[in-house]
């Protein structure tokens, strides 16, 4: 058998589950080695898949799809495992959603934002908040609740406006 | 600070602590990068040097790095970067290309910025035992700053925008290093090993990614990045590592009731060898001096004093061998260089045994 990576005969031989759908790689002895395989658990074999296309194969159309930002195409980010710029993400955000659940087992973060996003976003999650409550509230046949949460929201509306028109 | 005085000074991340610690260092690392940008790998000569130049007058107004160190590492001869690489003061990715490659290091060398690695910027804040919850703290309030005067790149949806997607999301590894000699002596480090690549954790040597575990130093770290926020993270790794080290405190202990002589052999061969030994390679002479760091957590050797068995297991790696030496050296006038300074440091001090 072959090498996945170069010509020479495979010797490591590999196997993970991913998504339900049974992924193999065979590797020579020097192509293992340079990518850190048989080195203890130290070894990921994300960085092994990302080179071999994970997930649903991908059209002659979407391989040759690219960054306006930095010019790679989603064949290049394929075949090294890297992205070019942050605008790849926006390029390739609906292949890289595959790719990164293959690595994390999820697509959408969750943590820290830089401080001034983190304000916007507690905005918009008040405004949510307040317009679940205005929905429920009226369901409910509270009106005067529901008029104090409008009031509120009429309020933080403005002030959202006020930030995004200091923004600009 | 010159890098040759930054160099003379002691790592104490390495050295705050007693032998009976089993954990050495907490290490957190942030990946972040420049919005409009493309990464450093393929970004212009020039678009690198204004990322430097940028990050540098940035980290400058850090009161994280006041009276801190700033280095443009493109002088830097191999030596001082495997000088720097031994201390975990830059990745070894950064040491082999560091072209238009950047450094920030504290004034108490535990706040370390890399500039133009796999990332525009790498953040890392290092501190002895294990206390990544501070470190966590500590490294906020670096990249706040950070993100304050630049424009970091981020999206809703994948969070920090990344080189390589197996960082994106937090961007964040956190992880311990462990010194486990009792769970290698017992056999009984392979499980752990396992069951922790099964819930997610990597484990790595002393050098990092693909490193074999030489002085029976484990590193534990997160691997995923994405959906999980940092505290989870980190709390997950501070619950699993404070069980890691009650199974060592156990395996030591049963190690001393049901192997007390096999024990006493292993810690007195170690110091035979060391104290005799003419030709000393790199790994062996880690693994011995890991050995007396169990005996002397143990209370089997008593030394005056104790982190000097620290002292050496820093020592003993190649470039700060040749420091020591104050020469160049090949690897086999390395081998015997190493043995000869362990030797007479050995020699030097006051000590007992109780083997």
């Amino acid at each position: 058998m072959k090498c996945d990576q170069c010509e020479n005969s495979a010797s490591v031989h590999l196997t993970q589950v991913l998504n339900g759908k049974m992924q193999k790689l065979h590797l020579c002895e020097a192509c293992a080695q340079k990518m850190g395989v048989g080195q203890g658990s130290s070894f990921s074999m994300s960085d092994l898949l990302l080179g071999k296309g994970v997930g649903e194969p991908l059209s002659g159309g979407q391989i040759a799809k690219t960054c306006p930002e930095c010019g790679w195409t989603l064949r290049k980010v394929k075949k090294v495992g890297r992205l070019g710029c942050p605008g790849c993400y926006r390029a390739f955000e609906e292949e890289l959603e595959t790719l990164l659940k293959s690595i994390h087992r999820e697509t959408r973060h969750r943590g820290r934002r830089p401080q001034h996003l983190e304000q916007k976003m507690n905005l918009r999650d008040q405004v949510e908040t307040l317009e679940a409550g205005i929905a429920s509230a009226i369901e409910a046949e509270e009106y005067e609740k529901a008029a104090a949460f409008r009031d509120e929201l009429k309020q933080l509306r403005a002030q959202a406006a006020e930030e995004a028109s200091h923004d600009d | 600070m010159t890098i040759e005085e930054l160099l003379d000074c002691p790592c104490t991340w390495f050295f705050d602590h007693d032998p009976s610690d089993i954990a050495i260092s907490s290490r957190i690392r942030l990946a972040r990068n420049l919005e409009g940008i493309p990464f450093p790998a393929h970004a212009s000569e020039e678009q690198r040097m204004d990322v430097r130049r940028h990050s540098l007058e940035v980290l400058q107004e850090n009161t994280h790095f006041k009276e801190g160190s700033f280095f443009e590492l493109d002088g830097f001869s191999d030596f001082q970067k495997a000088l720097l690489f031994e201390r975990s003061l830059i990745s070894k990715d950064l040491a082999a290309e560091s072209a238009q490659g950047g450094l920030a290091v504290s004034k108490d060398l535990r706040d370390v910025v890399m500039i133009n690695e796999e990332d525009h910027l790498r953040l890392q804040v290092m501190r002895a035992g294990l206390c990544l919850d501070e470190v966590w703290k500590e490294i906020c309030s670096v990249d706040d700053h950070l993100e304050a005067s630049m424009e970091v790149a981020f999206s809703e949806e994948f969070g920090y925008l990344t080189c390589c997607p197996t960082n994106t999301g937090t961007g964040m590894r956190a992880g311990v290093m462990l010194h486990l000699p009792g769970l290698v002596l017992m056999e009984e480090i392979r499980p752990v090993i396992r069951g922790l690549g099964k819930i997610g954790l990597a484990v790595r040597g002393l050098g990092g990614e693909g490193s074999d575990a030489d002085g029976f130093l484990y590193q534990i770290s997160n691997q995923m990045t994405l959906g999980r926020s940092e505290e989870e993270l980190i709390s997950e790794i501070q619950e699993v590592v404070a069980e890691i080290i009650t199974h060592e405190q156990n395996a030591r202990l049963r190690l001393e009731q049901s192997k007390p002589a096999w024990l006493r052999d292993r810690v007195g061969r170690a110091y035979g060898v060391l104290r005799n030994s003419r030709v000393l390679a790199s790994k062996e002479a880690l693994d011995l001096l890991a050995m007396i760091r169990l005996g002397l957590a143990l209370d089997l050797l008593t030394w005056d004093e104790s982190h000097q068995v620290e002292q050496l297991m820093v020592d003993v790696r190649p470039a700060h061998l040749q420091k020591c030496a104050g020469r160049t050296l090949n690897t086999e006038q390395r081998d015997i260089f190493r043995a000869e300074w362990v030797r007479s440091k050995l020699a030097e001090l006051k000590k007992g045994s109780r083997l």
